[in-house]
């Protein structure tokens, strides 16, 4: 579905919801002129943003709320029951609306809600009529009028449709009768444009225009003209009138947006002439299906009872509860019906009239699909009252529709029914972040406590000797890892964000700062979709912008140097992010000027980084990556971008934090690429156990290079700092105990060796000396909190499954 | 511009757009026995329609795209006569 729609269904949810709430609130307390604004803020914004998308009833019941509330605002109504009742109605229809809208929306596009034009146009009549003063007052006049789309039961209406037929040319009237005869569906339409219409960028004729070529036209106005002088050019008086070979539902459709405005009649039976109906009668029956010859005028009349049956319970205007059975019924009877005429109850679509009529819980469209179906006549003899009723009912095809219309007098109808039924409809759940946060502690947990299975299976066997249980135990053991490892993974997806959470804001930013700097840039995006832990991904945010920046800023060349360089004007800048295994790499690379290690190295040795023998000593890469040395900054001048001098260190810890890393090259002339590789997501950590000084540790495996075994003979002190060879390599050991300042040695075992757990800090290794090196287990790594908080050595604790809490270290900042 | 206009005739190309119907408005006062050539014309605005429907000035070309040319003859002339009539040839 089309994100926007997705979105507007998702929020217009909520603000029905939110309306709901305030509106009850009001009820309690109508002076509360705050909650009047909030009502009315929320009513504004949904009518809004549906605007945004094509439904127009949707967007015309909102508007009416929106008056109203507006007049309520400014006191010119007083909230009352009615009112409130009235509004809970309309939003209840909005809700049905939106409801339709999420169930039938596949491709994007809102389906049409055209069948709901008349509810809307009925709605915002209420609406307004609740107001003092009608600023359209038209609109409610015409409300009956309009609403004749539907209300031909009116007696009145009907001799107007034939006053009007009657005034035909005798030729249309008889190419009319003809083509009725035909079974051609056929509308009239009276168009009056509302006159205010040429101001709203309407067009009366070309809507008119886009229909068919019509049957009959007559172009008219609504007053005499004036004199030309005195003419108005922009207040509308036309009035269009047509009949057109179309069936009425289309007509509805095209004039979705001014319902209000049409009358639409369709003339499947409805020529007045006696003499018409009896020849269209005659040559209905020319056009029978021979099989029909053979039914006794018997059979003829029950299955024409049969039909005004049907008709009648469907022109029922109550709508009782087993309104939908009661539809079935119906629908079955006619299936069985053209069974019996020899007809495939498939081909007729009646299947389609039946689920449309149960979808919007009316007859309606049954009896729009018996209209459109040819019948063997009843014998002219048949009781005149069922002839006159089905003729009635053939008159007026939609009079069914107008059952809530005609009905409004009485008992309202209740939308709210349907708010009720539709609970289960919600698919989208928005959720507090903290109560997905306890959901993965408690996975967390249980991950813990099924760590906890393995110890038990060991003491089973060597404290017990019972081998079989042992190997239950472990064998229950995989089925519970099984599940949690798919429980932690389902709660994982719940948290994952794309990084276009993060890269969405790159167009504008790159494109203002570009512009701010005289640049030419074209940003690259790449891998938008790819999904991280919510948590990685906000953390990823102001590093991320802050190294766009820097690109911007330092890297990339404005045009004039880059054309003296002999590269294109337009500079190019890449963002993308690709998953790799369980890391998500995200890189930028620009072509712009590259990073110069002799500047930096001179800037460095000048702010007293590096003293003059680490000059000597770094390589071009050691010196570039000093640009993530605190403190140091090498723009020749500060500007409000960037260059503060906080740059690229902070970056550096910022990722550090969520256990990222992050690496730098560079050519000079040719640019810099920045890689970051940030884990997928926070929630299980990976650790080794080690053990020093009778004590338990874990080191996250991230950090761990290897583990050795050193023999004490093989330790040598240079400097007085302990280092050894590890495969030609010269690597310093520290002892864990001295970091920890525990006043013990570490203990060799019974060869005289040393654990050793080599550790990789930014690309440097060193040995740390322990005690032991255990296995290595999965855990959930709860930051130390409190006073402990400040212990900057340890990343946090978690959890083991005997029990006991576990101290992570974090060697980088041990040292 | 659309609208060219001469002291007898006024020549509407393509389209009759809102705005122009002031215009039209304006120079059928002027001229009274004006007639309009709407030849080129492919629609026609509906305020321009009220305007030639007020002031029913002499059609000097039927528009040659039928739909349009169909619907003025609707709106100009008598609808007794709208299958009679076939001049838009001139």
């Amino acid at each position: 579905m089309n994100p926007l729609l997705n979105q507007f269904l998702t929020e217009g949810r909520d603000f029905l919801e939110a309306i709901g709430a305030k509106l009850l609130e009001l009820e309690r307390a109508p002076e509360q002129g705050a909650l009047i604004d909030d009502l009315f803020r929320l009513v504004h914004t949904l009518k809004g943003n549906s605007g945004l998308f094509d439904i127009p009833e949707m967007t015309r019941v909102l508007h009416a709320a929106e008056d109203l509330m507006d007049a309520v605002r400014d006191g010119r109504v007083a909230f009352s029951r009615e009112l409130a009742d009235q509004l809970l109605e309309a939003m209840d229809f909005v809700s049905l609306l939106i409801d339709e809208i999420a169930e039938a929306s596949t491709d994007g596009q809102p389906p049409s809600t055209s069948h709901h034009a008349k509810d809307a146009v009925r709605l915002g009549a209420a609406l307004r009529e609740l107001m003092p003063e009608h600023p359209q007052t038209p609109a409610v006049s015409d409300a009956p009028d309009a609403a004749s789309v539907s209300a031909g039961t009116e007696s009145g209406s009907r001799p107007e449709t034939d006053d009007l037929l009657d005034n035909l040319p005798e030729s249309v009237r008889h190419d009319i009768q003809d083509r009725l005869a035909a079974g051609e569906p056929l509308c009239w339409l009276r168009y009056r444009p509302e006159e205010e219409c040429f101001f709203k960028g309407e067009d009366p004729f070309f809507q008119i225009a886009q229909l068919p070529e019509p049957l009959w036209r007559r172009l008219g106005a609504r007053e005499d003209w004036p004199p030309l002088p005195e003419l108005d050019a922009y207040r509308c008086v036309l009035e269009f009138e047509l009949i057109l070979s179309v069936e009425a539902e289309t007509l509805v459709e095209h004039f979705r947006y001014v319902p209000d405005q049409v009358e639409i009649r369709s003339l499947s039976a409805a020529m007045p002439d006696p003499a018409a109906s009896a020849s269209s009668s005659e040559s209905q029956s020319e056009s029978e299906p021979s099989s029909w010859a053979g039914l006794s005028p018997e059979a003829r009349e029950s299955i024409c009872l049969t039909l005004e049956a049907q008709r009648e319970i469907l022109v029922l205007s109550d709508n009782p509860s087993w309104l939908g059975g009661r539809l079935r019924a119906v629908g079955a009877t006619l299936a069985a019906l053209l069974t019996s005429l020899g007809r495939d109850p498939a081909a007729t679509g009646l299947e389609t009239a039946l689920e449309a009529a149960l979808a919007t819980d009316s007859g309606t469209y049954l009896l729009r699909w018996l209209d459109h179906q040819t019948w063997p006549a009843s014998k002219p003899a048949a009781p005149e009252p069922i002839a006159e009723t089905v003729r009635e009912a053939i008159m007026a095809p939609t009079a069914t529709d107008s059952s809530p219309a005609t009905k409004t007098a009485d008992e309202p109808v209740k939308f709210g029914r349907r708010a009720d039924d539709q609970l289960a409809t919600v698919r989208t759940l928005k959720v507090d972040q903290t109560k997905i946060d306890r959901l993965m502690n408690l996975i967390g947990e249980m991950v813990v406590a099924k760590n906890a299975l393995p110890y038990l299976a060991a003491r089973a066997e060597e404290r017990y000797g019972v081998r079989e249980l042992a190997r239950e135990i472990k064998t229950q053991y995989s089925v519970i890892n099984r599940i949690a490892e798919e429980m932690q993974d389902a709660i994982m997806q719940v948290r994952m964000l794309p990084v276009s959470f993060v890269f969405q804001r790159f167009p504008r930013l790159v494109r203002d700062v570009a512009h701010k700097l005289g640049k030419d840039v074209r940003l690259v995006m790449e891998g938008e979709s790819t999904e991280a832990d919510k948590n990685i991904i906000e953390a990823l945010a102001d590093p991320l912008i802050h190294l766009v920046r820097n690109s911007l800023d330092h890297g990339l060349e404005s045009p004039e140097q880059r054309r003296a360089a002999g590269k294109p004007p337009e500079g190019r800048l890449t963002i993308s992010a690709r998953q790799e295994s369980d890391r998500v790499l995200i890189e930028i690379t620009d072509d712009g000027r590259g990073i110069d290690p002799d500047v930096i190295r001179r800037k460095a040795y000048e702010k007293k980084i590096i003293d003059e023998t680490t000059l000597e000593r770094l390589s071009d890469q050691e010196a570039i990556n000093l640009i993530f040395a605190a403190g140091f900054s090498t723009a020749e001048q500060v500007t409000d971008l960037s260059g503060r001098g906080v740059g690229m260190d902070v970056v550096r810890n910022a990722i550090a934090r969520v256990h990222g890393s992050i690496d730098l090259r560079s050519r000079v002339g040719e640019g810099t690429h920045l890689r970051l590789s940030l884990p997928l997501s926070m929630a299980v950590t990976n650790v080794m156990i080690i053990e020093s000084a009778g004590q338990r540790f874990g080191v996250p495996m991230d950090a761990v290079a290897e583990t050795v075994r050193v023999a004490r003979r093989d330790i040598r002190v240079i400097k007085k700092r302990l280092t050894t060879v590890l495969r030609g390599r010269l690597v310093p050991l520290v002892a864990l105990n001295d970091l920890l300042a525990l006043d013990t040695p570490q203990i060799a075992n019974d060869d005289d060796e040393l654990a050793v757990l080599v550790v990789r800090i930014e690309k440097e290794y060193l040995g740390i000396i322990v005690d032991d090196c255990r296995e290595t287990i999965d855990i959930i790594l709860k930051p130390l909190a409190g006073f402990l908080g400040d212990l900057t050595g340890y990343s946090g604790s978690a959890l083991l499954g005997d029990g006991s809490v576990l101290l992570i270290l974090n060697p980088r900042e041990l040292l | 511009m659309p609208i060219d206009v001469s002291d007898s005739v006024l020549v509407a190309r393509e389209l009759l757009s809102v705005e122009d119907a002031e215009s039209v408005l304006d120079w059928l006062i002027q001229h009274p026995h004006g007639q309009i050539d709407l030849a080129d014309c492919n629609h026609v605005h509906a305020a321009n329609f009220q305007v030639l429907m007020a002031a029913r000035p002499k059609i000097a070309a039927w528009p040659q795209r039928e739909t349009l040319a169909d619907w003025l003859r609707a709106a100009l002339i008598q609808e007794d006569t709208i299958h009679v009539q076939d001049d838009s040839g001139s």
